[in-house]
C-alpha cells in the first residue's frame, strides 16, 4: 500500500471509530491496530508486541505525574470558598473601571489560570462565583457568559497548564520554558478581552449597571480576597522559577500548599479531600489514557509514513511559512468544532510539528500557538468544552452561549495573529529567564 | 425461554455489581498511590534542599505510579462516564432506542475487543517477567512484574466493566446510559446532573 492510501486509511478509520462514538482512547487504539494490520499486513502477534511496548512507555513517564497532581489541586480549590473570597476582593478593584464586574470574569479567570492547569476547571470555578452575581445585578447575560467562555480558556495558556505539559512531553520541549512562554500571550489575551469589554461598556453604559457595585475602601478587602490565590501562585510558579522544583515537583508542592491553605481556612475535611481525590483520578485517567493511545497512533502513522507523506504533499503546495501557519490555523479551527483539545494535539502533533520546524518556527513558539488554537476550539460548538461547562453553570442553551462567545473567539484569533507577527511575545521571557 | 433470559440477566446484574465494587476498590488503590507519589516528591524536595541528597528512585517510582494510577482508576472513570467520546451521532439517534442500543453495543464491543487484545499481551509480558524474575536496571531493582502487573490489573477491571456494560445492553431491556456531556467529565463535578 502506498503512503497516500495509507494516510487515507488512517483518517478513514479514525473518522469511523470516533464518529460512531467509540470512547476516544479506544478509537485511537482500534485505528492503530486496524491500520497496522490492513495497511502493512503486520501479524497480530507483532501488533500486540508493539502496542504493549508503546503503551507501557507512554503511560509510565514521570513528567506525566504533574497532570493528576495539578488536577487534584484544582479540585481541592474548587471545593473551598476561595472563589467567593476572590470575587469579594475583585469587586472593589473593578468598580471604577468601565465594564465593572465583567472584568471580575477576566481577572478572576486569569488568576485562577495561574493556579489551575485546566480550562474547564477555571471556567467552572470562576463561572460559579460570578454568573449568579452578575445576573442578580442585571448585567447583560450575553456579555457575561461570552467573557467567561473566552477568559476561562486562559487556563491552558497561563502556567501551570496541563496542555503545555502534554505538548512538552510529546514535542520534547522544556515544560518550564513552555510555562513561561505562555505567560505574556495569556496576558495579551486577557488585555484584549478587558479592552473590548471596557469599549463596549463605554459605548453602551446600560450593559454594566452602576448600582449595587460596592466601591468602598480598596486596599483591605482586595488584599484579603486575593491573598490566598497569590500565596498559591507564589508557591507553584515561584517553586518552578527559583529552581527549587521541576514542574512535576511544583505540582506536588501545590497540592500540599492547597491542603495547608484549606486547613488554615478551616475547611479541610475527609469528604472534601476524598471527593477531590476521586474526581481528580477520573479526569486524569481520561487524559492519560488518551495520551497513551495517541502514542500508539503516532507510532502507527510512523510505520505507515503518514507524516512524511503529508509533509511532502504540503511541501508541494509551495506555501511560505506564513501560508503554512494560516493553513494549520484553519485546520485546527476546523478540528476544534468536533474534537476536544487533547485529542487534537496528540493526534496531529506528530505531523504538524516537523512541518513547522522545517519552516523555521521555534517549537517553543509553536507550543503557545497550538494552545491558542486549542483554546479557540473550546469555544466552538458542537463540541466545545467551555460551552458545555457554562451550559451546566448557567443553565442557558448551548447555542446562546456559543453566540455570546463569538466576539471573544474573534479576539483570540486576533491574539493568535499578533503572536504570529510578533513571536517575541512568547519567546522573549523564556530567553531572559531560561 | 423467558425464564432463562431472566436468569442470565440476573446473573449479569450480580456480576456487574461485583465488578462495580472492584472498580471502586481499584480507584481507591489508585488514590492511595497518588497520595504516596505526592509524598515521595515532597520527600525528595526536602532531602535535596535540606540534606543535599536524594531518594535516587523518584523518576522510576513516580513513572510506575503514573501508569498504575491511570489504569487502576480507569474502570471507575468508565462507570462514572468520565472517559470522553464524540457524541454527535449518539445524540442524533438518542430518541431511536433500538438504533441507539445497537450503536452502543457496537461501541462497547469494539472497545472490549481492542482492550482484551492489549491486555493479553500485557499478561504475557507480566508472566514472562515473573518467570525470569526480571528486575529494573536501576538501584531499586524493582521486579518488573509489579508495575506492569498493576497496569494489567487496571486494564482487566476496565475491560470487565466495558464487557459487562455491553452484555447488559444485549441481555436486558436497559437503555444505554445517556452519555454525559464531555466537559462535565473534565469540569469539577459538583454541578453534574445525570443526562
Amino acid at each position: 500500500m502506498d503512503a497516500l492510501t495509507a494516510a487515507f486509511l488512517v483518517f478513514g478509520l479514525l473518522l469511523f471509530f470516533l464518529g460512531t462514538g467509540v470512547w476516544v482512547f479506544a478509537a485511537l487504539l482500534a485505528t492503530s491496530i486496524a491500520a497496522l494490520h490492513l495497511g502493512l499486513d503486520f501479524p497480530f502477534e507483532r501488533i500486540g508486541a508493539i502496542a504493549k511496548g508503546v503503551l507501557w512507555r507512554a503511560s509510565s513517564g514521570w513528567e506525566l505525574a504533574a497532570i493528576p497532581m495539578f488536577i487534584l489541586m484544582g479540585e481541592l480549590i474548587f471545593r473551598t470558598d476561595l472563589s467567593t473570597r476572590l470575587f469579594a476582593g475583585l469587586e472593589p478593584l473593578v468598580a471604577r473601571v468601565p465594564g465593572r464586574l465583567y472584568h471580575a470574569n477576566i481577572i478572576g479567570c486569569t488568576l485562577f489560570a495561574a493556579v489551575s492547569g485546566s480550562s474547564t476547571a477555571t471556567t467552572a470555578t470562576v463561572g460559579r462565583m460570578t454568573a449568579a452575581a452578575l445576573r442578580e445585578r442585571r448585567y447583560d447575560s450575553r456579555l457575561a457568559v461570552g467573557s467567561l467562555a473566552g477568559a476561562g480558556s486562559l487556563g491552558l495558556l497561563i502556567p501551570p497548564s496541563i496542555m503545555m505539559i502534554i505538548y512538552g512531553v510529546l514535542a520534547e520541549v522544556s515544560i518550564s520554558q513552555l510555562f513561561i512562554a505562555g505567560l505574556l500571550p495569556g496576558l495579551l489575551v486577557a488585555g484584549l478581552y478587558s479592552a473590548y469589554i471596557a469599549g463596549r461598556c463605554l459605548l453602551q453604559p446600560r450593559l454594566a449597571p452602576r448600582k449595587e457595585c460596592a466601591a468602598g475602601p480598596l486596599l483591605a478587602p482586595v488584599a484579603r480576597g486575593l491573598a490566598p490565590i497569590a500565596f498559591l501562585i507564589v508557591v507553584v510558579l515561584g517553586g518552578i522559577y527559583s529552581g527549587i522544583a521541576t514542574p512535576s515537583e511544583a505540582a506536588a508542592v501545590g497540592v500540599l500548599a492547597t491542603l495547608v491553605l484549606t486547613l488554615v481556612l478551616g475547611q479541610l475535611s475527609w469528604p472534601l479531600f476524598s471527593e477531590a481525590l476521586l474526581a481528580a483520578l477520573k479526569s486524569s485517567c481520561m487524559i492519560a489514557t488518551i495520551l497513551a493511545a495517541a502514542a500508539l497512533l503516532s507510532a502507527t502513522m510512523g510505520y505507515l509514513h503518514v507524516p512524511a507523506t503529508i509533509a511532502q504533499a504540503i511541501g508541494g503546495l509551495g506555501l511560505g511559512p506564513w501560508g503554512l501557519i494560516l493553513l494549520l490555523a484553519l485546520f485546527y479551527i476546523l478540528l476544534g468544532f468536533f474534537l476536544d483539545g487533547i485529542s487534537i494535539v496528540v493526534m496531529t502533533l506528530g505531523i504538524t510539528l516537523p512541518l513547522v520546524q522545517q519552516a523555521g518556527f521555534d517549537p517553543l513558539w509553536y507550543g503557545v500557538f497550538l494552545v491558542l488554537m486549542v483554546e479557540l476550539g473550546l469555544m466552538t460548538p458542537p463540541v466545545g468544552f467551555n460551552l458545555f461547562v457554562l451550559q451546566s453553570v448557567t443553565g442557558q442553551p448551548l447555542a446562546a452561549i456559543a453566540r455570546a462567545a463569538v466576539p471573544f473567539f474573534i479576539l483570540m484569533l486576533l491574539a493568535a495573529a499578533i503572536l504570529t507577527a510578533a513571536p517575541g511575545i512568547a519567546l522573549w521571557l523564556p530567553s531572559k529567564l531560561g | 425461554m423467558r425464564d432463562g433470559a431472566t436468569r442470565i440477566a440476573g446473573a449479569i446484574d450480580r456480576l456487574d455489581r461485583a465488578v462495580g465494587g472492584l472498580a471502586k476498590a481499584a480507584a481507591w488503590l489508585a488514590g492511595a498511590l497518588l497520595v504516596a507519589m505526592i509524598a515521595h516528591v515532597l520527600l525528595e524536595i526536602a532531602l535535596r534542599a535540606l540534606f543535599a541528597t536524594s531518594t535516587f528512585v523518584l523518576d522510576e517510582f513516580v513513572g510506575y505510579g503514573v501508569a498504575a494510577v491511570t489504569f487502576l482508576s480507569a474502570g471507575y472513570a468508565f462507570q462514572e462516564m468520565a472517559l470522553i467520546r464524540v457524541g454527535l451521532l449518539l445524540d442524533a439517534v438518542q430518541r431511536r432506542t433500538r438504533l441507539r442500543r445497537c450503536l452502543e453495543v457496537a461501541c462497547a464491543g469494539t472497545t472490549a475487543t481492542v482492550l482484551w487484545f492489549i491486555a493479553w499481551y500485557f499478561a504475557r509480558s507480566v508472566a514472562r517477567h515473573l518467570e525470569r524474575g526480571s528486575l529494573s536496571e536501576t538501584v531499586a531493582q524493582v521486579p518488573l512484574w509489579i508495575p506492569e502487573g498493576l497496569m494489567l490489573l487496571g486494564l482487566i477491571v476496565l475491560n470487565l466493566r466495558i464487557t459487562l456494560y455491553g452484555l447488559k445492553l444485549l441481555a436486558a431491556e436497559t437503555l444505554p446510559q445517556g452519555h454525559r456531556r464531555h466537559a462535565e467529565a473534565l469540569a469539577p463535578q459538583e454541578h453534574r446532573s445525570e443526562a
